[in-house]
């Protein structure tokens, strides 16, 4: 990879010049995190840590994801329902050639089933070797804030999204509510 | 041997053959060392391919590669011979074609006749009359059915330990035959599977032809090197690799070879050198194309991707694998691409991903990689309501239209009366989540027989299965998932799961 990445701009961009994912390769996190962020002159001698959010929406909503196990983020061709799936199992979707189980955030979070539009993404993240796709109504930027910006969740939360929201870190302006990956990617039905 | 497993082998050797003698032409017409020693590589061919054809009666084919062998025979004197060589060698291997398909050996091409008629005089073909061959053949060396009668032979010994210990009671004892057995078991489907797998090379010699043949139509020169003929892999995935090969090879030459006093300017050699490359990466084969010609024009690329409506600021080397960017749109040479979007989706169909690598000036290389062996399975594809599925054609006994007369009331579920049987129905609600009045019925077979209601039956295909995350199928009624053409995702139906729910219907409720 000649180019370096930006540290800032369209999420889908900055994942599309990732190097691809070898899921049995360990060190390629490392590579993706260094691709995403190359290491800063100023960081080596001021300790601020920084993270990186990936940020989307539901609704009007914002939200942020840490960028450390998205993959990348693909649109939406078609989602083919599986019968007698999981709840908040939205379908499988074709990922190059592999079948990729996509989760329907919005109904976890107790929000409607998401309509399908142009802006509709995927952002594939990648969870004990597996690849799990997340749908969203659109995605924004991948942004890269001090660890110290980041804010416990309020109390406001409500306990439904509470299981979820680790915390809320400023972006574009406003607040995003900040969501555990993990979390969101336990199935209900197989947690013991 | 039957006369008609005689033809078919017959036809099958012949292909070999007309390849061999193919390969050895064109290097011949290159020139160089070896010419001589490739011109008898020619003559052997086609004189073992005379005798052949004398051993099934063919004998309207025999004169016919009499007449080419004597061509071969003053080739040195006239190289101009050399195409009508190559158009021999096309009409023979049309004619071996059409045997392989089932056509009887009597039938003659006419063409294959007029070849013949220049000789002394016909012979009049054998009354032989072969009855039709659908599947094609594959010839597979003895020392590996040897290997696998040996491991065949490995099952049985372990199997009749594991029985013994179960008799006696020995859990210990039971769990190492167990074991073993599971040994066996792996070598076993190694083996076979390796049944299936060529030699890449054998195969990949004809592109030489295509790399002549397209660098004469356009007014280019260029060869074709290939590289890693000793590449093992299943012939299920090249029958299908084959084509997308061809694609790009011929695309090389049409679109990045340049024309000789081109390349000459740019200090290139006049003639531009196509090569194909294979190598084996554990399970996966990878093959590359590559070209020394003028390479992608990146600009181009985006130019078009921006007519196309698309993000031009991605990648050129993933935008060009886009619906409508063809490659084409790379050369500007009119309208002779063929979609890169639809080699990619072929060979993701495949369970494999291509990759290009570009450099102005220098050359294109295509990375292909694909899985060394895949299991296709055939499979009827329906639609029920407004979803599409796919039915694993094994288990599929019948497909018939059915009237709204025949579903009866069971009491606890419905039944299909059908040739005096009554077939208990899925029920697509439970099943499926879906409500369907379709006119067909598939009959699935899976210990019992049930009957599945669907709205059309949209043909077989071949489809390469991958398993579904678990955490997705515990329960569903699915239990694989392929590609459609367009990129979709297709879920197999679990044939055994729908008949345990219409038969279990009854107990139920």
């Amino acid at each position: 990879m000649s180019e370096k990445l930006p540290p800032f701009g369209f999420a889908e961009d900055i994942l599309a010049k990732v190097p691809k994912a070898d899921p049995s390769d360990p060190e390629q996190i490392v590579r993706f995190v260094e691709a995403v962020a190359p290491p800063d002159k100023q960081e080596a001698e001021k300790p601020v840590v920084t993270l990186q959010f990936v940020t989307f929406s539901l609704d009007d909503e914002l939200y942020a994801l840490r960028v450390e196990r998205v993959r990348e983020v693909i649109r939406v061709q078609r989602i083919t329902r599986v019968p007698q799936a999981p709840a908040h199992v939205r379908g499988v979707h074709n990922l190059r050639g592999a079948i990729l189980p996509v989760l329907e955030v919005r109904t976890r979070l107790g929000l409607e089933p998401a309509e399908i539009g142009p802006r509709s993404r995927i952002v594939v993240a990648e969870s004990r070797h597996r690849r799990i796709g997340l749908l969203v109504d659109a995605v924004h930027q991948v942004i890269r804030i001090p660890e110290s910006a980041v804010e416990p969740p309020p109390p406001e939360v409500h306990h439904r999204l509470s299981e979820y929201v680790v915390g809320v870190v400023p972006a574009h302006g406003r607040l995003a509510l900040l969501l555990s990956l993990d979390k969101l990617l336990v199935l209900p039905e197989l947690a013991p | 041997m039957s006369l008609e497993a005689l033809a078919r082998d017959f036809a099958e050797e012949a292909l070999g053959l007309l390849d061999t003698a193919e390969d050895a032409l064109l290097a011949f017409e290159i020139g160089g060392e070896g010419a001589t020693a490739r011109l008898r590589t020619l003559r052997r061919a086609l004189h073992t391919l005379k005798g052949n054809a004398g051993m099934v009666g063919a004998e309207v084919v025999q004169a016919a590669v009499h007449v080419l062998e004597d061509l071969a025979a003053r080739l040195e004197d006239d190289p101009a011979l050399v195409q009508d060589l190559l158009q021999g060698i096309d009409c023979l291997r049309q004619e071996a074609r059409q045997i392989l398909d089932g056509r009887p050996v009597d039938q003659v091409l006419p063409a294959v006749r007029a070849i013949a008629e220049k000789d002394r005089e016909v012979t009049p073909a054998l009354p032989l009359s072969l009855t039709p061959y659908a599947e094609t053949a594959l010839r597979v060396p003895q020392e590996r059915v040897d290997r696998l009668v040996a491991a065949a032979g490995e099952l049985v010994v372990h199997e009749t330990r594991l029985q013994r210990a179960l008799a006696s009671g020995s859990l210990a004892e039971a769990r190492i035959a167990g074991d073993a057995l599971q040994r066996a078991v792996r070598v076993l489907h190694d083996q076979v599977l390796r049944l299936r797998t060529v030699p890449i090379g054998a195969f990949l010699v004809r592109y030489r032809r295509i790399v002549r043949d397209e660098a004469l139509r356009n007014g280019k020169r260029a060869e074709l090197e290939i590289i890693g003929t000793d590449v093992e892999i299943d012939k299920a995935v090249l029958d299908r690799l084959g084509e997308i090969l061809g694609h790009l090879v011929r695309n090389a030459v049409v679109h990045g070879i340049e024309l000789p006093e081109v390349r000459e300017r740019a200090g290139k050699p006049a003639v531009g050198r196509v090569v194909v490359r294979a190598s084996t990466h554990g399970s996966q084969v990878v093959v590359a194309v590559e070209d020394d010609g003028a390479g992608i024009d990146e600009e181009a690329v985006r130019q078009r991707a921006r007519e196309l409506g698309l993000d031009d600021s991605r990648d050129p080397r993933t935008l060009i694998f886009e619906s409508g960017v063809t490659t084409a749109s790379l050369s500007r040479s009119a309208g002779r691409g063929v979609g890169l979007d639809a080699v990619h989706k072929e060979v993701v169909r495949l369970g494999g991903s291509v990759e290009v690598q570009s450099e102005r000036g220098a050359g294109t290389r295509f990375v292909l990689t694909v899985p060394t062996s895949i299991a296709l399975e055939r499979a009827l594809l329906c639609r029920i309501a407004d979803e599409i599925y796919a039915v694993p054609a094994a288990s599929v006994v019948e497909a018939a239209r059915i009237a709204e007369g025949q579903i009866r009331w069971m009491g606890a579920g419905k039944a299909l009366e059908h040739r005096g049987t009554f077939f208990p129905l899925v029920d697509p609600e439970t099943a499926l989540g879906l409500s369907t009045e379709g006119e067909y019925a598939v009959f699935l077979q899976a210990g019992a027989t049930a009957a599945l209601r669907v709205d059309a039956l949209l043909g077989q295909q071949d489809f390469v299965f991958q398993a579904l995350d678990p955490a997705l199928g515990e329960r569903a009624p699915v239990d694989g998932a392929a590609l459609l053409a367009d990129g979709a995702v297709v879920l197999r139906l679990a044939p055994d799961r729908l008949v345990a729910l219409a038969a279990g219907r009854g107990e139920v409720a």
